[in-house]
């Protein structure tokens, strides 16, 4: 059967289209809204919503269907928070820091202010940046995702970054 | 700062590897290249909150056959209620025109709404309402934080955050909002309080906590915050709600990622004096705080 002939309604092709996209959504709510508990809300309601118009839904087209709901969630009441990535320091020594010898700052102390340099990108810059190096998504999957061009992503991805390094270079 | 090249975007190429050698070979070379670097690694290092989809998954079924219930309040007193009341409230996209107020880390900021109920912003809190039909049918305001609500009589006076509010008809009422927390005590009469599908209506000397989406009952002694006579108070609060406070009194962040989550707090600690405040919190606690520098503190356990 090929992809676009798989019924939404099949409970095995809706837990398909869960296990396969609901990271992201999660993900890129929270992005934007910086509260994981509403972010499970939305996705929450995406799915419910995808669901109950399961039968209008093609298959290949479930993962759009989810996104626009979910963006739509925006244009109602949301709650915004600062979006805080907790810093892992298990995994600290593993990676090199050779910013040096300009590099004065302690590597803690950078990794704080990178976590709040992120905090602080507008809202639409960090979306990008974060589903481009959290979640490992292409231009053109973002492009798909948040619903612009591609060459509008590659600008936000740019300026995500010249803003991080405006802040994170004033402060060192 | 070299102008960023607005056709080319080559950062962004440059993360997804799309630069040219020539272009990478001119890249490494630049001054920030360096500093960019360390930043793609640093990122690499934070964590997203990780979610349980499985449970996730266990909500959506049962929400699945069930029909959208979308639950509206409808009031039937009609008296002077006076209650204190904690919520958490986001900031909404409008349609129409809104009028809001913020107060700054630290600062607590007076406002006096069209029908002449008083609100009294604690530190870094907003407000605001949509102007349109405000006052005749409904009386609605967003809260995100902390506030203190002295609410003249007439038509429902609503305070909305995401799935909970908090209705009365004319009352004193003190509202704070925080993620995963929703707190609402009562000074006087009567308010009647929901989040998401459970609704309680508490009375003088009453408090309600949500708890994993069930309204657990209490009481309190006071006649009014604290807070307004410069000091906040807590009672059996889990203590990221205390942390949270001080955060938002002092403009500090406090990171407590080494302590347990799950510490419960009864005290207070006042708004003058941030070495004292901490030292209040967190020695009854036998937690350890050191200044990383002058807006972060870490806390650890003894």
């Amino acid at each position: 059967m090929s992809e676009e002939q798989k019924s939404v309604c099949d409970e095995k092709n809706f837990r398909m289209i869960f296990e396969n996209h609901s990271k992201v959504i999660l993900n890129f709510v929270y992005y934007k809204c910086g509260d994981m508990q509403q972010a499970e809300d939305i996705t929450q309601e995406a799915f419910v919503k995808l669901w109950k118009n399961c039968s209008k839904v093609l298959f290949g087209k479930a993962k759009s269907f989810l996104m626009k709901v979910a963006q739509n969630a925006f244009l109602n009441e949301v709650r915004h928070q600062k979006v805080l990535l907790k810093y892992n320091k298990q995994s600290f020594s593993s990676i090199k820091f050779d910013y040096s010898p300009e590099f004065l700052m302690e590597e803690k102390e950078f990794m704080i202010k990178l976590e709040r340099c992120i905090a602080e990108l507008p809202q639409k810059q960090r979306v990008v940046f974060l589903l481009s190096r959290k979640d490992n998504k292409t231009y053109r999957e973002i492009a798909e995702i948040i619903g612009l061009s591609q060459k509008a992503v590659e600008r936000r991805m740019h300026l995500a970054l010249l803003e991080l390094r405006e802040k994170l270079g004033r402060s060192i | 700062m070299e102008k960023p090249d607005k056709t080319n975007d080559l950062l962004a190429k440059w993360v997804s590897n799309e630069l040219s050698d020539s272009e990478l070979e001119a890249f490494e070379k630049s001054k920030d290249y360096m500093l960019y670097k360390t930043i793609l690694e640093g990122t690499k290092l934070l964590e997203v909150p990780e979610t349980d989809r499985e449970k996730l998954f266990d909500r959506i079924q049962e929400d699945k056959h069930k029909e959208t219930k979308v639950k509206r309040l409808i009031p039937n007193w009609a008296y002077g209620v006076a209650a204190s009341v904690a919520l958490i409230f986001g900031v909404a996209l409008f349609l129409n025109q809104k009028i809001s107020y913020e107060s700054d880390f630290g600062e607590q900021l007076a406002v006096t709404l069209p029908d002449g109920s008083e609100v009294l912003l604690n530190a870094k809190s907003k407000l605001y309402y949509k102007e349109q039909g405000w006052g005749e049918e409904q009386r609605n305001v967003f809260l995100n934080g902390e506030g203190y609500f002295i609410v003249k009589k007439g038509s429902t006076f609503t305070v909305i955050s995401g799935e909970k509010k908090v209705s009365v008809l004319g009352t004193q009422f003190n509202v704070i909002t925080n993620s995963n927390f929703f707190e609402v005590s009562c000074f006087e009469g009567k308010v009647k309080v929901e989040s998401g599908t459970s609704s309680k209506i508490i009375s003088k000397g009453e408090r309600v906590r949500d708890i994993d989406n069930t309204l657990q009952y209490d009481e309190i002694k006071e006649h009014n915050p604290t807070w307004i006579h410069g000091e906040s108070s807590f009672s059996s609060i889990p203590l990221s709600q205390v942390i949270i406070a001080i955060e938002k009194q002092y403009n500090v962040i406090i990171k407590s990622e080494n302590i347990d989550q799950k510490l419960y707090y009864t005290g207070a600690f006042t708004h003058d004096n941030l070495q004292n405040a901490l030292h209040t919190v967190f020695d009854a606690m036998d937690i350890k705080f050191i200044f990383i520098d002058n807006t972060t503190i870490e806390l650890s356990e003894e």
